[in-house]
């Protein structure tokens, strides 16, 4: 006993000695304020922050958080990250981009520590899309007020205290969609169904309505049969529709709400050989979905920006950092797709959003 | 014959062999006990070609023997027969005789007449009728020891050495092994014998050797020799009594009845015990002693007749009732269900009287009284001798025999009123059996009721009042004080 | 006597299998705090040691639960499926039902108790082996979380919990790290000093001996069950206030980590060994080794690997040990 008290002690003292030599600067520690809320946040940097921009440091990190690391779409989003960052890089003395995320979206209190954490590291701006409305809401107000600004990107927060919000405006983005669909695809008879990837983030609620709201404007004949939430499950997505399909017999077009949800619904077609008889629209885009294009099966993509969203997203960083003012809630823009538009600059530079190197050969299926 | 000349062995600075000089004639069984660590596997080892001697010479029939593995132990005619069966059970008796010498002709192949012949000739000479086509597997433990001592005779020894041959044979069993090894001996073999069971080197050796901390205390003839003398030599104590004195202290007063009594297979049976004495129960395996005895405190079904402590009905649900009723069962097996081998001595001491609610060990609020705990600790170690560094060293690193001290000592501990040993010596050195035998001749002395099952009859006879016979589920003999092995083994 | 004499040394380290793996893993989470410290200068502060405290909390509680299961060698693996569906009763009772604060948490407790007594039943009674029991169990218990409000969030609770969830003493001690804390020290008094803990060191070392010595196995491994339910409710009233709603997911998979902490703190799978100290360090050293890397900026994907590897290690050193002490 007593020798493993020594040991502990020898332990404590080191612990003490070391840390105190080795931390050179705990600039960025400023505790939770008393109240939780109440705070109001800055909307821009004019007001004061204790900033991180210490002579002694130089360079900035800034930490992209996205939901999951799961998807393709958060690929991108890093890409145009990583391209301001080197674009920009030399006027801050290197810009350094980190990217890590929770593996599933489920994982909220795994991005709660994550931006808890990137705070204590000292990182000067956070991109964050936010894997639920209000779960990391107070660590986004516990970082902004420890002096890092946080933009949410794609996904909103509410109340939306970050520094700045940028992400597409997925109402009308999916009203459009449903009025080109209306339009050029549908007769104006039978019914649609939707699958959206949750009902509980901002997103994915907005873009169900917009393409509700749309549909019901311009084809008030269609009946709605309702939404089947795919929680971004390929394999789930198509039993869902299968299932879809065989109680509603008169389903002229399906919507999905983002590029893994309609990926499994094209799985569904094809597998009952129906592909093209029904006609489905979808958020986002992939080279299967854009192979999908070319071949009929889907008729109408709405794109966001992810590219932009990660470029533009760093550079509001910057601006902050520098003391201007930003957009507090800023629009990234969307882009409809369709099969005759596809090969034009506009789409291939919206498609490029996704897959920087995309060329029209890509989108021919091999074989 | 075989001779050992002044063999020395030593591991690692520490001397397990002094000076071991003896001879065995052919056509003689000479006996070597010894407590476990006396030396007696080394000396074996010695002898097989495992291990090889520091010093000193092994000679069979006047010449110096020098073998450096087991395959050169062989061919100096030396045959070893181990406890362990390593017989192939999916072949046949006689495949498995012949394993590793197999009969060759010129062409390398098996000539099966040969072989089956040679094998038939073993068994004549060991007096055994078998059907040498049969698969090994489908005979009894005790018949493939049997083969295994075939096996070794095909290699053509002239010294046989069993090690421990009888540990699990039944009496019937034994008797059948014992007149193999009297036919090898008339057969001119020396034979070399190692058991635990004195009783047994009385009724079969010529010559003993006893081995005490590696060296030997005794070699000489039988003649006059009896089981406390051999456990004394293995001491190096007087042992006046291998079996303490059968002073009777039973009370009026029937502390345990049974009225028609069973479940299971366990017929409905009649026991009554009294404070004060100790009744054996004796019987085969399988006679369903232990099945009772599990009825009895409630880990098996009971379904017929009726319980009574202290002459009033009792009704007991499960192990745990028992115990608060004063009842302890000390388990046949205690690595599987007498101990828990992987905690502490203290934790296994103490286990029963905390479940039991013995305030001075917990209190109301089931806090542990861990000062309590230690004394109580303590007082067993002491009373029972119980050879460890620490109450708090983990009971696995004990020897078996103070395993079982322990084993027992928990149930000391919980102020048990009723006793049942399940066979309390089994695996057990010498000189802890003897001490078990005095601890229940002590307990009967401070008034506990005890019943004792065991399968081997001396120690019932040795340690108890009086003896009831179970075979087949049923209660079939009682017997008194002074009764022969031979009635017990009949009544079986 | 000579054997006697070397065992005797021999004997003095077996005795203390455990305390030595508590001083490894004691030595570990030193040396991964001094390392961290020296990596990255955000590690050895203030606000950061706050977040440990934050991030700790539930993994510590349900840790702790998770030892009681471990030593009786059995596994809850339904932990986190209880997080979840605590947050969603408890916060329905406050969003939906408007009902008072403190009845909210008794609602979230009864969950882990309900949840504690199923598992206890299936085990204990019907003799299902763990494993297969809290699987079944966690599945209907996440399906239950998802379908009561459609896999919906349930947020706008009252104040009180968010500001519960972030506050503490000072900026030293979170209210929630303090909450562990207590149930730390109760629950190792309740192993070490109770009749109730010997019983499940019986249980699990041997069943077969516990019951013939008086034990009774079936009602130890219920209430063993019963209080690792209750303790996850707990941690889920817990994990409600840091995340400041009620998600049905919350708390998936948790309990591999509760799992790894007991094995590292030196529990067996076997059953009859581990400590609720152990446990805690080894719950402390995957929190810091998860902070400490997401600080130096290592990718989650490392972080996983880095803590198999500990996972690894830690039984192996402590397999190893036990062997060498056991010859």
């Amino acid at each position: 006993m007593k020798k493993s008290l020594s040991l502990v002690c020898t332990l404590l003292v080191s612990v003490f000695i070391l840390a105190s030599c080795g931390n050179g600067g705990s600039s960025n520690t400023q505790a939770p304020s008393a109240n939780g809320d109440g705070d109001a946040p800055n909307a821009s940097a004019g007001q004061e922050n204790p900033s991180n921009q210490d002579a002694s440091k130089d360079g900035l990190v800034i930490k992209v958080i996205p939901m999951s690391t799961a998807s393709a779409y958060w690929t991108a989003l890093r890409t145009g990250a990583e391209d301001a960052a080197k674009e920009f890089g030399d006027e801050w003395g290197g810009i350094k981009i980190q990217f890590d995320g929770p593996e599933s979206d489920s994982d909220m209190a795994k991005q709660i520590d994550l931006i808890n954490n990137s705070v204590s590291a000292g990182a000067d701006g956070l991109l964050v899309a936010v894997c639920s409305p209000t779960v990391p809401h107070d660590a986004i107000v516990d970082a902004v007020e420890a002096g890092t600004y946080v933009i949410c990107v794609d996904q909103y927060l509410d109340p939306m205290d970050a520094s700045a919000f940028y992400g597409t405006n997925g109402v009308q983005m999916c009203k459009d969609l449903a009025a080109y669909m209306t339009e050029n695809v549908l007769d104006g008879t039978g019914s649609y169904g939707e699958l959206v990837y949750n009902m509980t983030s901002m997103a994915s609620v907005d873009r169900h309505d917009g393409f509700v709201e749309g549909m019901t404007e311009s084809a008030p004949e269609m009946k709605n049969i309702g939404y089947e939430i795919t929680n971004s499950d390929i394999a789930e997505t198509q039993t869902l529709v299968s299932n879809m399909m065989q109680a509603n017999k008169d389903i002229k077009c399906l919507f999905a709400n983002n590029d893994r949800s309609a990926l499994g619904a094209l799985n569904a077609l094809k597998q009952e050989g129906i592909q093209g008889e029904i006609a489905l629209c979808n958020v986002d885009c992939s080279l299967e979905t854009l192979q999908a294009m070319r071949t009929g099966t889907i008729q109408a993509s709405a794109l966001q920006m992810p590219y932009n969203q990660g470029y533009e997203g760093v550079k509001m960083l910057l601006a902050l950092m520098s003391g201007e003012e930003v957009d507090k809630e800023g629009d990234s823009g969307s882009f409809i797709l369709t099969a005759e538009n596809m090969d034009s600059e506009e789409a291939l530079a919206a498609i490029r959003q996704y897959i920087q190197d995309y060329k029209p050969e890509d989108s021919y299926a091999q074989g | 014959m075989i001779e050992f000349r002044s063999i020395c062995k030593s591991f690692f600075g520490n001397m397990v062999l002094k000076d071991i000089n003896f001879q065995a004639h052919s056509g003689e069984i000479l006996a070597l006990a010894g407590q476990n660590g006396a030396g007696k596997s080394t000396l074996i080892k010695i002898l097989s070609g495992i291990y090889h001697a520091d010093s000193g010479e092994v000679l069979i029939n006047g010449k110096v023997v020098n073998f450096h593995n087991t395959a050169e132990a062989d061919e100096s005619g030396i045959g070893i027969v181990y406890q362990e069966l390593s017989g192939v059970p999916h072949l046949s008796v006689s495949d498995n005789v012949v394993l590793g010498k197999d009969l060759h002709n010129r062409w390398h192949f098996l000539t099966l007449k040969k072989q089956h012949e040679a094998v038939h000739k073993i068994f004549e000479r060991l007096g055994v009728e078998i059907d040498i086509n049969r698969k090994l597997g489908s005979y009894p433990a005790s018949t493939q020891q049997i083969v295994e001592i075939a096996k070794c005779m095909y290699k053509g020894p002239k010294v046989v050495v069993f090690d421990e041959p009888t540990t699990s044979l039944t009496a019937v069993e034994r008797e059948k092994l014992f007149n193999v090894m009297n036919k090898m001996r008339e057969d001119g073999l020396t034979i070399i014998f190692i058991t635990h069971y004195l009783e047994e080197i009385v009724s079969m050796a010529d010559k003993c050797v006893v081995l005490k901390d590696g060296g030997i205390t005794y070699f000489g003839s039988m003649e006059g020799m009896d089981t406390a003398k051999i456990v004394s030599y293995m001491i190096g104590q007087n042992m006046d009594d291998y079996y303490p004195e059968l002073v009777n202290h039973s009370s009026k007063k029937v502390a345990l009845e049974l009225k028609g009594f069973g479940g299971g297979f366990v017929s409905p049976c009649d026991i009554k015990v009294h404070y004060g004495e100790v009744v054996g129960l004796a019987g085969l395996i399988g006679s369903g002693r232990t099945e009772l005895m599990h009825v009895l405190i409630g880990a098996a079904r009971h379904e017929n007749g009726d319980v009574y402590i202290d002459g009033k009905k009792a009704s007991i649900s499960g192990p745990s009732s028992a115990l608060k009723q004063g009842i302890a069962y000390i388990n046949e097996d205690r690595r599987v269900g007498g101990l828990n081998l992987t905690m502490p001595i203290d934790f296994n001491i103490s286990l029963p009287s905390i479940a039991k609610g013995k305030e001075t060990v917990v209190n109301k609020g089931r806090f542990i009284k861990t000062d309590s705990e230690k004394q109580l600790t303590g007082e067993m170690i002491d009373k029972l001798e119980i050879k460890c560094v620490s109450p708090k060293q983990r009971t696995i690193t004990l020897s078996g025999g103070n395993q079982q001290k322990i084993a027992i000592a928990k149930w000391i501990a919980a102020d048990t009123k009723i006793y049942i040993f399940d066979e309390p010596t089994k695996g057990i050195d010498v000189l802890t059996k003897s001490r078990i035998y005095n601890i229940i001749r002590e307990l009967s002395a401070q008034g506990a009721a005890i019943i004792v099952i065991s399968s081997y009859c001396p120690e019932l006879i040795g340690a108890c009042d009086r003896i009831e016979v179970m075979s087949k589920g049923k209660l079939v003999a009682s017997f008194g004080a002074g009764v022969e092995e031979y009635e017990i083994l009949l009544a079986q | 006597m000579v054997a006697q004499k070397k065992g005797e040394t021999a004997l003095k380290s077996k005795n203390n299998v455990m305390d030595s793996q508590i001083m490894t893993v004691l030595v570990i989470l030193f040396a991964l705090i001094i390392f961290f410290s020296f990596m990255s200068n955000g590690f050895f502060s203030q606000k950061n040691l706050y977040n440990i405290l934050q991030q700790v909390a539930v993994i510590g509680i349900i840790t702790v639960a998770q030892t009681f299961v471990i030593i009786t060698s059995g596994i809850d693996l339904s932990q986190g499926a209880i997080i979840g569906l605590t947050t969603v009763i408890s916060a329905m009772c406050m969003v939906d039902l408007k009902l008072p604060i403190p009845i909210a948490v008794i609602a979230g407790l009864l969950v882990g108790i309900g949840i504690g007594a199923a598992n206890g039943v299936l085990i204990a009674h019907l003799g299902l082996p763990a494993f297969i029991a809290t699987l079944g169990t966690m599945s209907v218990t996440e399906a239950i979380a998802l379908l009561i409000k459609g896999g919906n969030d349930i947020y706008n609770l009252p104040n009180a919990i968010s500001e519960f969830g972030r506050q503490g003493l000072g900026e030293i001690l979170p209210n929630i790290a303090i909450i562990m804390i207590i149930i730390v020290i109760a629950m190792h008094i309740l192993l070490k000093k109770t009749s109730f803990g010997r019983y499940t060191y019986a249980v699990g070392s041997n069943a077969t001996a516990a019951k013939f010595s008086g034990v009774k196995v079936k009602r130890v491994l219920f209430k063993t069950y019963l209080l690792a339910g209750l303790l996850c409710g707990v941690a889920g009233i817990i994990m409600m206030c840091r995340m400041n709603g009620g998600v049905a997911i919350a708390g998936k998979g948790y309990q591999m980590n509760s799992i790894s902490a007991v094995v590292i703190g030196g529990g067996s799978l076997f059953g009859g060994e581990g400590s609720i100290v152990g446990a805690i360090i080894g719950a402390f050293i995957m929190v810091i080794l998860s902070n400490g890397l997401q600080i130096m900026g290592i990718s989650s994907y490392w972080q996983q690997f880095i803590t198999g590897i500990v996972l690894v290690s830690a039984v192996l050193f402590d397999t190893l040990r036990r062997k060498k002490t056991m010859e």
